[in-house]
């Protein structure tokens, strides 16, 4: 991430530890490099203190010929007392001793280029070969509504085959394709216990860190870049948000202070909470900085709402530590993340509730995805649910819905699930007559069921998710739409928003 | 503003001229991507009124917006001119409006354009005109598709 912001600078001439050895992370806590710009030393050492993994940059500048001459004589013994030329030492976490990272740097331009079994590939030919291959899966889809609706014709077997054939290979294509651009946010999140507990320790408090979600799979891109935000979205809820233990203990909660970041797909996004049971928002105090700030008056003050007064927490520079902490408190923040997390086209909301906790919701696109779909008839619309969220499809004699709490619920194998009818949910046209049975699709978020009515069951396909652009606002209902083999829009049921 | 006048009198701007009810409206040609037949539109649950649903141009969802319902006229009958007007504003993407007929393409210099806050001091906070062009006889509203597109957030 480092390397990216300074190659828009210059270029770098020499580095240690290697660029492979980075993407391994097999760094520990300090690297070093040197920088062929025209940027001067202070641009360069501001934008290096600007990610915020980076505790402290060190840089001096150096003529070109010096590194030469410095990397000519090899040896490490010469490199250290050439005292650390052309350098920008930026060491993770703590400061180290200058001289030995470029020591070690001009070692590694004597040894030989290590040799690897990777390629790097421009992410835009993924995408340009990630839209041909959605094409190619809707061209598969009228090929299959094709066959199988003309009936007489193409009841030759060995077309059949065919057919299949085709589908098993642009399934496992589009597969290939999705694995190469998607990793599990796990090499980003696997860091963070150790970094709870080391919060742990130095602010004092006793916390824990639960994680789900860890094998959600993002774009390669995103993962990459949400290491940092997630970062300091957790140091915020150790820091600003959980209180300290006596606190805690007066008002009844349990002294360890818990820390959750969950990971899940929803529809065509990928939602990363971080919450707390700590103090939440106090909007209040918020909104008397901002005054104090002069960011508003006070009349202003008062019309807002208090999700503006939390906006307020995304602005640059607006602190509201009341002390300094190596942790937090430079007013260097939420609005860093919010920028980091708004370039990958995503966004943050924030749910907050004074004396109980705060969560962070940091939605991220994913970009392009094509899914297993339960294809489901509401009336005569067509709307696809995610296979992945499925559990089962039952029969159930309209005798047997029972009532809890005037609500419509099936008891079904020892569990009680309640009934959505979707019809009514998304507007349909009412039906004349009720029938003596309802198809209905159990679906699964979680530990909970919910069991969706539908008219009729159409089959499963592989669909191709598209948005429904920013113009159209739909309380999330829907998640996307996708076309089908015949041309035809169906809609996506996002069932996490269902329940 | 004698200097601003002068200025903007070179400049022409094509408009598309469509039917909606009794009126004629202008659609400034440099936001119209394409304009395409009435065709299956899916609807959408739950979202504005005026939104009809969604269509599949080539592969691409475009939503489509009732501008009737948006100003709050009677909902659209389609008939054989029915067309749907494709809009590129910005970078949100495309958006399809329906309009009860497509008559043609005229050229209209500044000095034919009545800006709506010159006749109209008390401008309407609901309008979505921001000017009158004037050809020959007749007289053509022309959309401000900021407003008609813009207002989605607080709704």
């Amino acid at each position: 991430m480092l390397i990216i912001a300074y190659e828009e600078m210059g270029q770098i001439v020499v580095y240690s530890p290697s660029s492979k050895d980075k993407e391994d992370e097999k760094f520990e806590n300090d690297f070093s490099f040197y920088l062929a710009t025209e940027a001067d030393l202070d641009t360069v050492l501001n934008a290096i203190q600007s990610v915020s993994e980076i505790e402290e940059a060190v840089g001096e500048e150096v003529k070109a010929e010096t590194i030469f001459a410095a990397s000519a004589k090899a040896e490490e013994e010469a490199a250290k007392q050439a005292p650390a030329p052309a350098k920008e030492n930026a060491p993770a976490k703590k400061e180290t001793k200058a001289a030995a990272p470029a020591a070690a740097a001009k070692g590694k331009t004597a040894g030989k280029p290590v040799t690897s079994r990777t390629v790097r590939v421009d992410i835009e030919k993924l995408d340009a070969l990630m839209n041909q291959v959605s094409e190619l899966i809707i061209a598969k889809n009228s090929l299959v509504s094709i066959s199988s609706s003309e009936g007489g014709n193409f009841q030759n077997q060995s077309f059949h085959e065919q057919i299949e054939y085709l589908e098993r290979i642009t399934t496992s294509l589009h597969e290939s394709v999705m694995k190469v651009r998607m990793v599990p946010i796990e090499s980003v999140v696997n860091k963070f216990p150790r970094m709870i507990r080391d919060l742990s320790r130095k602010l004092n408090k006793k916390m824990e860190l639960i994680m789900s979600g860890e094998d959600t799979e993002l774009d390669r891109t995103v993962v990459d870049q949400i290491g940092d935000p997630l970062q300091h979205l957790l140091r915020n809820s150790a820091d600003h948000g959980l209180e300290s233990a006596e606190l805690r203990k007066e008002r009844g909660k349990p002294e360890t202070g818990t820390i959750r970041l969950n990971a899940f797909q929803e529809g065509n996004n990928v939602i990363i909470e971080v919450g707390d049971d700590g103090n939440g928002i106090d909007t209040e105090r918020v909104k008397t900085k901002a005054i104090e700030r002069g960011i508003v008056t006070e009349e202003q003050a008062e019309k807002l709402s208090q999700k503006e007064i939390i906006d307020f927490l995304f602005m640059p520079s607006f602190s509201m530590a009341k002390q300094i902490t190596d942790i937090s408190g430079r007013g260097v923040g939420l609005d860093v993340v919010k920028s980091n997390i708004e370039a990958l086209g995503g966004d943050v909301d924030v749910k907050t509730k004074l004396g109980e906790g705060t969560t962070f919701i940091v939605r991220l696109p994913l970009t392009l995805a094509i899914i297993q779909a339960l294809m489901v008839e509401i009336r005569d619309e067509k709307y696809a649910i995610a296979l992945g969220s499925i559990q089962n499809i039952e029969d159930i004699p309209v005798k047997d819905i029972k009532y809890v709490e005037a609500k419509e619920v099936i008891h079904l194998r020892g569990l009680v699930i309640p009934l959505i009818r979707l019809d009514k949910l998304l507007d349909s046209e009412p039906r004349e007559e009720e029938p003596e049975s309802l198809t209905v699709v159990i679906v699964k978020k979680g530990e909970k069921y919910a069991g969706l009515v539908v008219d009729n069951l159409m089959g499963q396909q592989e669909i191709v998710i598209k948005s429904l652009g920013k113009y159209i606002n739909n309380n999330k209902l829907i998640s996307g739409a996708t076309i089908l083999g015949d041309g035809e829009v169906a809609l996506i049921l996002d069932v996490n928003t269902l329940m | 503003m004698a200097e601003i006048v002068e200025t903007t009198e070179s400049i022409k701007k094509q408009y598309i001229v469509v039917k909606i009810g009794s009126e004629q409206y202008g659609i400034d040609i440099s936001y119209v991507d394409n304009i395409v037949r009435m065709q299956k539109i899916t609807r959408v649950p739950k979202v504005q009124t005026y939104f009809k649903g969604i269509l599949n141009l080539r592969g691409e969802i475009v939503p489509v917006m009732s501008v009737r319902r948006r100003m709050g006229l009677e909902d659209d009958v389609y008939t054989n001119a029915s067309r749907i007007i494709i809009l590129k504003i910005g970078e949100q993407g495309s958006l399809g409006i329906i309009v009860d007929e497509v008559k043609e393409v005229v050229t209209l210099d500044m000095n034919q354009i009545d800006k709506v806050a010159d006749y109209n001091k008390k401008v309407d906070k609901d309008t979505f005109i921001d000017g009158i062009g004037k050809n020959g006889e007749e007289l053509i509203s022309l959309f401000d598709l900021n407003s008609i597109v813009g207002e989605w957030e607080t709704e």
